[in-house]
């Protein structure tokens, strides 16, 4: 009887450690979505449409981007007469203001300064200012809301608005790519990151039938879409893309991801100015969660958010952090109640884990070959030095063994005598990464700090960092601190590579 | 006949006032280049999956090797008497 509990307590704890593979699962089944966009796509619907575009650009001390960003706006391959862009200033406290007079001054009629005495409230409200003005008259037929250091390629407009010609779709969005050149490391990373987070995600995404998020900084609207949104930006949350995203779907228009219309932005170059980005975002979506609890695994007419695929997509990233922590607290439980069983196991989750980092990382640099040749290496290191070395040791064990028997040999140290605190230290990884990500961020601004954060980042991966940062929202709404807008510095680094 | 004013960076970097839209069959030939780009992903996803397949393959093709000579090394030794328990 006593033998039946333990071994039905090992079951539990066996499934709880296999559930650190279904964010693994569930990302390679996205990326295998991808593959029927070839079939699933919007592309049928389309035709040349060239609706009047009004720009909508916040800006808070951005004259460093935003004469640049203009320049490369008004050289887009679209009818002159059919755009205008509406620079909201908010409260700029340094040269933006003259940058914009100067632009309104070299392209008038297609270039409108408007300034906010009052700002810092936040994206929404600064946007909201801006609506308040294009929707006085009719002219606008479609908005598109950018960031200003945005770089929109000449083509990009234009294969986004030929998606309008569908009454259907409310809303498109871009696949916005890392610009910075040359970049450090970490920008490499957000260039892999988006290709997986976008190229492929949005693809998948797309044929689905929900998307998640329209690019906060290249979001295409219908004017009819606006004006059933109450002609308003979401001001009670720090995700209001999101919110507008759902609200459109929730509304029975569909939203398009258009991977071909690209444009590149400026991305954080450290991890300080990483962290305060990602936990914005992770905190509007713990926000959007909360605010559509209604909605999850409830299957409904008229839009595909309630799907139970997209419910498991949302989810797995959204509880990435405690799959880890539970995967490896029950592995660590599982190894001190039966050895054997806990290393089966923990071999197991590897291959699966194995498995997702192969497909994965193979497809996503194939999916944008251009990223792949710039940040091919953080594409493999994604998951971490420590967490490849275990995937390579679960492919090739004898291969590792070996290998890690020279280390010891060289350093003099007897492998037996520590293989009880090696097994240890390995089931501890998946959720003791995300401690040492936060040590890397702790890091970083002393003295050395960079260097150490950077062998900090690659050791433990930028997968289980991002992981780390959504942790940290957990706890902040948790402790209900508050919402600022800590807004990303732009220096001007984008260009568009040829 | 006045002279071309000399042309400043911002005067060089502005946009043609006239943008003519494409004829209908180069837009179609655009939408046409971005299937087959989506096309071209399947065929991508299709190799990678052939990647994992081949490594998977491989893995248990060597665990079962490894596992039937370790048998016939036992089997042999048991048998006949004059096999080794090792490989070498």
């Amino acid at each position: 009887m006593g033998h039946d509990l333990i071994q039905g307590g090992d079951w539990l704890l066996i499934a709880l450690v296999m559930a650190g593979a279904v964010p693994g699962m569930a990302a390679t089944w996205q990326f295998l979505l991808v593959a029927a966009h070839f079939w699933r796509n919007h592309y049928p619907a389309c035709e040349p449409t060239f609706p009047r575009t009004a720009i909508l650009i916040p800006a808070w001390n951005e004259a460093a981007v935003i004469g640049a960003s203009i320049d490369r706006l008004m050289a887009l391959e679209y009818p002159r007469d059919r755009l205008r862009i509406f620079l909201v200033d908010d409260a700029s406290t340094d040269q933006t203001p003259a940058v914009a007079k100067a632009k309104e001054t070299q392209y008038p009629g297609n270039v409108v300064h408007l300034r906010r005495d009052q700002g810092g409230q936040g994206k929404a409200h600064t946007l909201n200012h801006g609506l308040d003005v294009i929707l006085r008259d009719d002219w606008m037929e479609a908005l598109l809301i950018t960031d200003a250091d945005v770089i929109f390629e000449p083509d990009s407009l234009r294969k986004m608005t030929r998606h309008l010609a569908d009454p259907q779709v409310g809303a498109v969005t871009a696949y916005i790519k890392e610009g910075s050149r040359p970049g450090n490391y970490l920008t490499r990373f957000i260039g892999y990151e988006y290709v997986t987070a976008q190229a492929a995600a949005r693809r998948g995404q797309n044929v689905l039938g929900a998307i998640a998020c329209l690019a906060g900084g290249a979001q295409l609207h219908s004017r009819a879409n606006l004006v059933e949104l109450g002609g308003r930006i979401d001001t009670s949350s720090l995700a209001e893309d999101t919110f507008t995203t759902f609200e459109t779907q929730l509304r029975g228009r569909r939203v398009v991801f258009e991977p071909h219309a690209r444009c590149w932005a400026e991305e954080p170059d450290s991890i300080g100015g990483l962290w305060k980005q990602r936990l914005r975002w992770a905190r509007g979506n713990v926000q959007v969660t909360l605010r559509y609890r209604k909605l999850w695994f409830r299957p409904q007419r008229g839009h595909r958010l309630g799907s139970v695929t997209f419910g498991v997509f949302w989810f797995c990233l959204f509880l990435q952090p405690l799959f880890m922590i539970t995967s490896s607290a029950s592995l660590l439980g599982l190894y001190f109640a039966d050895t054997a069983d806990a290393w089966m196991t923990f071999r197991l989750l590897w291959i699966a884990n194995a498995v997702g980092y192969v497909f994965i990382t193979g497809f996503a640099l194939l999916i944008d070959v251009p990223t792949a040749r710039h940040a091919w290496r953080q594409g493999l290191m994604f998951p971490g030095v420590v967490n490849v070395a275990v995937i390579g040791y679960t492919c090739f064990p004898r291969l590792f063994r070996d290998i890690l028997r020279r280390l010891f040999a060289v350093a003099h140290l007897s492998l037996q005598a520590h293989k009880g605190w090696i097994i240890i230290f390995i089931y501890a990884w998946l959720s003791a990464a995300m401690a040492v990500a936060y040590l890397a961020k702790a890091a970083e601004p002393h003295r050395f700090g960079r260097f150490i954060s950077t062998v900090l980042v690659y050791l433990v991966g930028y997968g289980p960092l991002l992981c780390a940062c959504t942790f940290a929202s957990y706890v902040k709404e948790l402790r209900g601190a508050e919402m600022k807008w800590d807004k990303t510095e732009k220096t001007g680094k984008v260009t568009i590579p040829t | 006949v006045t002279a071309e004013p000399p042309r400043t960076p911002a005067a060089a970097s502005a946009p043609p006032a006239v943008f003519t839209p494409q004829p209908p069959e180069v837009f179609r030939r655009e939408v046409g280049q971005a299937v087959r780009y989506e096309r071209g992903l399947v065929v991508k996803a299709v190799a990678m999956l052939v990647v994992v397949a081949v490594i998977v393959i491989l893995r248990t093709l060597y665990f079962a090797l490894r596992k039937n000579r370790g048998y016939r090394w036992r089997c042999g030794k048991a048998g006949s008497g004059g096999g080794s328990s090792s490989p070498r």
